[in-house]
């Protein structure tokens, strides 16, 4: 059995533990705040832009543009994964790891031609480790981003369709329901046209697209539908990778405050249970200690002492009993 | 019959007016009035001023580029970035344009040099249309006086 002391020392650090947790939840909570804000306020223009960019194809039929254009055969494939920084967030970057993966597994193309874009320094040392082909990642981010410093990421996935490095761009990212709930989701980036889920593994993780809302309606483009079709299509597209990395960031927070919560929890019942103990093994110790005197003293002074010795004994044991009992 | 108007920015959403009158659109062939009613057009914009009237209200927006979507009953636009133009603050904006006016004149290398030029623009018209409005402040009603605040906390 341990010593009171070393139970001591274990109490002092699960107490301290429990103190980084609870600020570690407290930072958490107002940073999920800011972020939770910042994703409702984009979503409503990334769905605008979503839905205009549909009924322009619905109204134009075939538009031409290299970012639109399904090529018949996909060699490489690239997604773009999605995760935190810093750990301490529950299952946050586990889920969206295994998600990603089995997505990749799910596509018609051997792993060896699926190029990673990171964002997130969980995400790529993962993949390093597991060996996978990292073309660019991206870690460091600041907390609250803004558009400009995540258009990179975009930029690169961009360039390497239009250069026919790949034929088809993923995003896998947490995207943020609620406090308590995020949910792993894999969307369709590039070419900017419907992707039809094959199988159940993509049907499962892909995010359905909005249906167009023209209702017959014919536009009028000016200057012409081809200009504007090329004046939203590539914003479109980093702005669909930024609104993923705000949705990521929400859920991140979310997911570390809930965790750090659990975590103070557990601390706090954690030193209450090893108190207990203490207090036994204090006690434990104070009777040993008692015997040892009484013994040595009785061994000195005869029988008469050893009588007088031994009422005392079961007196004081009777008495550590009760209050142990209590 | 009235206009549902939406001006919306990457950060946020800056104007849901669902009984607007018209909607005055820097467009990129030119400015374009638009009345309820109106023939369904996608346009893009350039930088300039975006106003909204009701009645004898208006509110007016500097934008920077950006899309807008005109249905006969509702207008959406989709700023690449905007501002209330009575949000500006109007001294903020003269010391940018005189900072990127002296970062010009000691020469920045030219492939920044577009940037600049391009901040200058912003900061040029934010000031003019400030002072426009400004200009006849107190005979114009302002729609509403929305949560101008950028920062919370």
């Amino acid at each position: 059995m341990a010593t009171a002391r070393d139970i001591k020392r274990r109490i002092t650090s699960v107490q301290n533990i429990a103190q980084v947790t609870r600020a570690l939840e407290a930072v958490s909570a107002s940073k999920v705040r800011r972020a939770q804000e910042a994703v409702t306020n984009s979503r409503e223009y990334s769905l605008k832009a979503w839905e205009i960019l549909i009924n322009v194809a619905e109204a134009v039929g075939a538009v031409e543009h290299p970012l639109l254009e399904q090529r018949e055969t996909v060699g490489n494939v690239n997604i773009i994964l999605i995760t935190s920084d810093r750990s301490l967030c529950g299952a946050y970057n586990n889920n969206i790891i295994r998600v990603a993966e089995r997505f990749a597994s799910s596509l018609d193309v051997p792993a060896q031609n699926i190029r990673w874009v990171t964002v997130g320094r969980k995400g790529r040392d993962y993949l390093l480790r597991s060996r996978a082909k990292v073309i660019a990642e991206f870690s460091g981010l600041p907390a609250a981003p803004d558009f400009g410093e995540i258009m990179p990421v975009g930029q690169i996935v961009v360039d390497e369709f239009l250069s026919g490095d790949t034929d088809q761009v993923f995003v896998a990212y947490t995207d943020f329901i609620n406090t308590l709930t995020q949910r792993p989701t894999v969307v369709n980036l590039l070419p900017l046209i419907n992707f039809e889920p094959r199988n159940r593994v993509q049907a499962e993780f892909l995010k359905a697209e909005p249906e167009a809302t023209t209702q017959g309606l014919v536009y009028e483009f000016e200057p012409s539908a081809a200009e504007i079709v090329g004046e939203i299509v590539p914003r479109f597209t980093a702005l669909q990778v930024y609104h993923a990395v705000l949705e990521s960031l929400a859920s991140e927070h979310s997911a570390r405050m809930i965790a750090m919560r659990n975590a103070s929890e557990n601390a706090v019942a954690l030193a209450s249970d090893l108190r207990l103990e203490y207090n036994k093994a204090r006690q434990q110790a104070i009777t040993s200690e008692i015997l040892d005197i009484v013994g040595g003293a009785a061994a000195l002074e005869g029988e008469e002492t050893v009588r007088a010795a031994d009422d005392f004994i079961s007196r004081v044991g009777g008495a550590l009993k009760a209050e142990q009992a209590n | 019959m009235p206009l549902h108007v939406e001006v919306v920015t990457q950060q946020r959403k800056l104007l849901d007016l669902p009984d607007a009158d018209m909607v005055v659109i820097p467009a990129r062939e030119g400015v374009m009035g638009v009345l309820p009613n109106h023939a369904p057009v996608l346009t893009t914009m350039q930088y300039g001023e975006l106003i909204v009237k009701r009645g004898n209200a208006q509110e007016s927006f500097v934008v920077y580029g950006g899309v807008v979507e005109i249905r006969p009953t509702k207008v959406t636009v989709l700023a690449d970035e905007a501002s209330f133009t009575n949000g500006i603050n109007i001294r903020e904006a003269e010391a940018a344009r005189d900072r990127i006016a002296q970062i010009l004149e000691q020469g920045v290398p030219p492939e920044e040099q577009t940037l600049y030029l391009q901040e200058m623009r912003k900061a040029e018209l934010a000031i003019n249309v400030y002072r426009r409005t400004q200009s006849h402040a107190g005979s114009i009603r302002i729609i509403s006086d929305y949560d101008l605040d950028e920062e919370e906390d």
